[in-house]
């Protein structure tokens, strides 16, 4: 097996065994070294708890992954100085990923945040510029 | 040189093409086929006239190339109703391609026009009181 083919399947079963739980700091150090990725997970599960990813693409190149996904799950935490709504979302974001030795060890990632902010139910007059 | 590099130097040339260039159509007709991308660049091109990007990052596999991007744009056209402020702001934006026959055929953006919002300093379009209390929410 290559090692972009390999990188692949280790998103893969990085990205199963952590959607739709409680995410611990544990669990997710099986995978992560990166502490940037291991606190946005963190943050994230206290914002929608037990969140899913859906990922929709996965695009490998050398040690780099990059995932194109969405988050699903219910905002039951602040985020961006809003409160709780109780509402369900599902927005995209995208991950890019380094990995070496079955770990990411660095990332950056990208989400729409205005599609949450409209799904949350604050307006946000700039969400024209979001293509699809 | 196989395929995969052969569509890396492509979306290289379209990049640099594109980068602080006057976007007509024609330009962009050189390069993609996608309908849907055309019009969102010439709208783009409406909105920040000239805007140009920087090449973070580039992966490709197959048919597929992703550009991690850093934007510069000028806000100089009317933008969902919000008058040009003429600011300058530089934002990220993730881009993937799909190329067949030396075009781009499909395409996805992901940015964060949020952030964008922020470096515009319309932070105050946010309309919080929309934002439900828990009685009310779905």
């Amino acid at each position: 097996m290559t090692g972009a083919k390999k990188n692949k399947e280790f998103i893969m079963r990085f990205v199963n065994s952590l959607s739709g739980i409680h995410k611990t700091r544990k669990q997710i150090e099986e995978y992560v070294t990166d502490e940037q990725l291991i606190e946005h997970l963190l943050f994230f599960d206290t914002v929608f708890p037990e969140n899913e990813m859906l990922v929709d693409e996965i695009t490998t190149d050398g040690n780099r992954v990059i995932f194109r996904s969405r988050l699903k799950g219910k905002h039951e935490g602040k985020i961006n100085g809003v409160p709780p709504t109780y509402r369900k979302v599902e927005f995209p974001i995208v991950f890019g990923c380094e990995i070496e030795n079955a770990k990411i060890v660095h990332h950056w990632l990208i989400a729409d945040q205005a599609l949450l902010m409209e799904q949350m139910g604050v307006t946000m007059p700039l969400s024209v510029i979001q293509a699809n | 040189m196989n395929q995969t590099k052969r569509n890396k130097q492509f979306i290289i040339r379209y990049a640099n093409a594109m980068n602080g260039a006057v976007k007509t159509r024609e330009l962009i007709e050189e390069f993609v086929a996608d309908e849907k991308l055309i019009e969102h660049i010439l709208f783009f091109e409406s909105v920040f006239p000239r805007y140009g990007g920087v090449i973070e990052e580039i992966t490709a596999e197959g048919n597929r190339v992703i550009l991690k991007m850093r934007m510069k744009c000028k806000h100089e056209g009317m933008l969902n109703g919000i008058p040009p402020t003429h600011r300058e702001f530089e934002t990220s934006a993730v881009i993937g391609y799909e190329i067949e026959n030396e075009k781009i055929q499909r395409t996805w953006l992901v940015s964060d026009p949020l952030n964008i919002m922020k470096l515009l300093g319309l932070e105050e379009e946010v309309n919080m009181e929309k934002v439900p209390d828990r009685n009310q929410a779905q």
